[in-house]
């Protein structure tokens, strides 16, 4: 599976071909998405499984705009088994960041290109 | 310009949607399904772009809220959901949603189905230069107002230019109350400082015009105007 749908990316410069938005939502993304991964333990330690659905929802929607598709894939899989499952393997959590690391890097290196 | 509510949280796709379609259209954010309540208290909207999964419920509740509203009945509604699932789409459509988009969203798909939504619309409404609307018929194309009198002969109304276009917008979406600044945006051009004050001016001199049936416009305390059939007109 690919980690990041260069697609996607090329989608966002043709809407601001100078790379501020691309920028701007890197941004949020590398904000964003860390406290998500944060609220869902929680969410999953406290067994509120219902947020925890939630959670993992806002993580796959920024994913899939950002064109983070490993991210987007795995957080979808856990979302739609976590209701019925109503469990989670802890390690899910410490793959999550993974990834989310990885893409990270994978995204500020299309920031960089783009500089230049 | 048409005026858009968009009801979303995630701040990546608001920024998108933003990027997109702001030069065309006139967009509200709303990230929670109260804040959007409380918009449609301050504001008209000509469409409505609803995500389904907000910090206070499902977007479905809106959309069904909406589609139950008898001023907001014909304005479109546009799902983006990143939600994939085939029944969610089919119960999105069935509750009245006119679109349902997957994100992520292509920007040129999502401005060419809203200019063709409004198109559609706009033409429908053009397809008949005449409405009317119990005791009053307004003519569009020569932008003129008769009106019904008791003994079944009508009278034209004199109306200007803009009381025109504010009785017309009234009248045309009965029921449905438009704030000050809804009129003002609608019926004056952007760049020209209009207040509150211009309005009700407007509107008292309508009121004046159209009597014996000036309490078809009603105040709305706090907010603005209504259209508003007496209860033995109703339709």
């Amino acid at each position: 599976m690919e980690l990041i749908s260069e697609k996607q990316i090329k989608i966002i410069f043709e809407i601001d071909r100078s790379g501020d938005l691309f920028r701007r939502l890197v941004d949020i993304f590398e904000t964003d998405i860390p406290n998500l991964i944060l609220d869902l333990d929680n969410a999953l330690k406290g067994e509120d499984f219902s947020n925890a659905k939630k959670i993992s929802h806002s993580i796959r929607s920024s994913s899939l705009n950002m064109g983070a598709t490993e991210l987007a894939t795995m957080v979808g899989n856990f979302e739609d088994s976590i209701e019925v499952s109503k469990s989670c393997d802890p390690v899910l959590i410490i793959e999550f960041k993974k990834c989310f690391q990885y893409t990270i890097t994978e995204l500020r290196g299309y920031l960089n290109l783009c500089e230049t | 310009m048409k005026k858009i509510l968009v009801l979303e949280d995630d701040r990546i796709q608001i920024d998108l949607v933003n990027a997109v379609l702001r030069e065309d259209y006139s967009l509200v954010f709303a990230n929670k399904i109260e804040d959007a309540n409380s918009l449609l208290m301050e504001h008209s909207f000509d469409m409505f772009m609803i995500d389904l999964g907000l910090p206070d419920g499902n977007g479905l509740n809106f959309c069904t809220k909406i589609r139950n509203d008898k001023s907001y009945q014909k304005i479109p509604i546009f799902i983006i959901s990143s939600n994939t699932d085939v029944y969610t789409k089919i119960a999105s459509l069935e509750l009245g949603a006119d679109d349902y988009i997957t994100k992520p969203v292509h920007p040129i798909e999502l401005k060419t189905k809203i200019k063709n939504k409004f198109k559609r619309l706009s033409d429908e409404a053009g397809s008949s230069n005449f409405y009317k609307v119990d005791k009053f018929h307004i003519d569009y194309e020569k932008r003129r107002l008769h009106i019904e009198l008791k003994d079944g002969s009508t009278k034209e109304i004199e109306l200007t230019n803009k009381e025109f276009d504010l009785f017309a917008m009234l009248a045309k979406n009965e029921g449905r109350v438009f704030s000050r600044q809804d009129l003002i945006d609608k019926a004056w051009s952007k760049n020209i400082n209009i207040t509150d004050r211009v309005v009700d001016t407007h509107v008292a001199s309508i009121r004046k015009k159209i009597s014996p049936y000036s309490d078809y416009i009603s105040s709305e305390y706090g907010i603005g105007y209504k259209f508003k059939l007496p209860k033995e007109s109703k339709r």
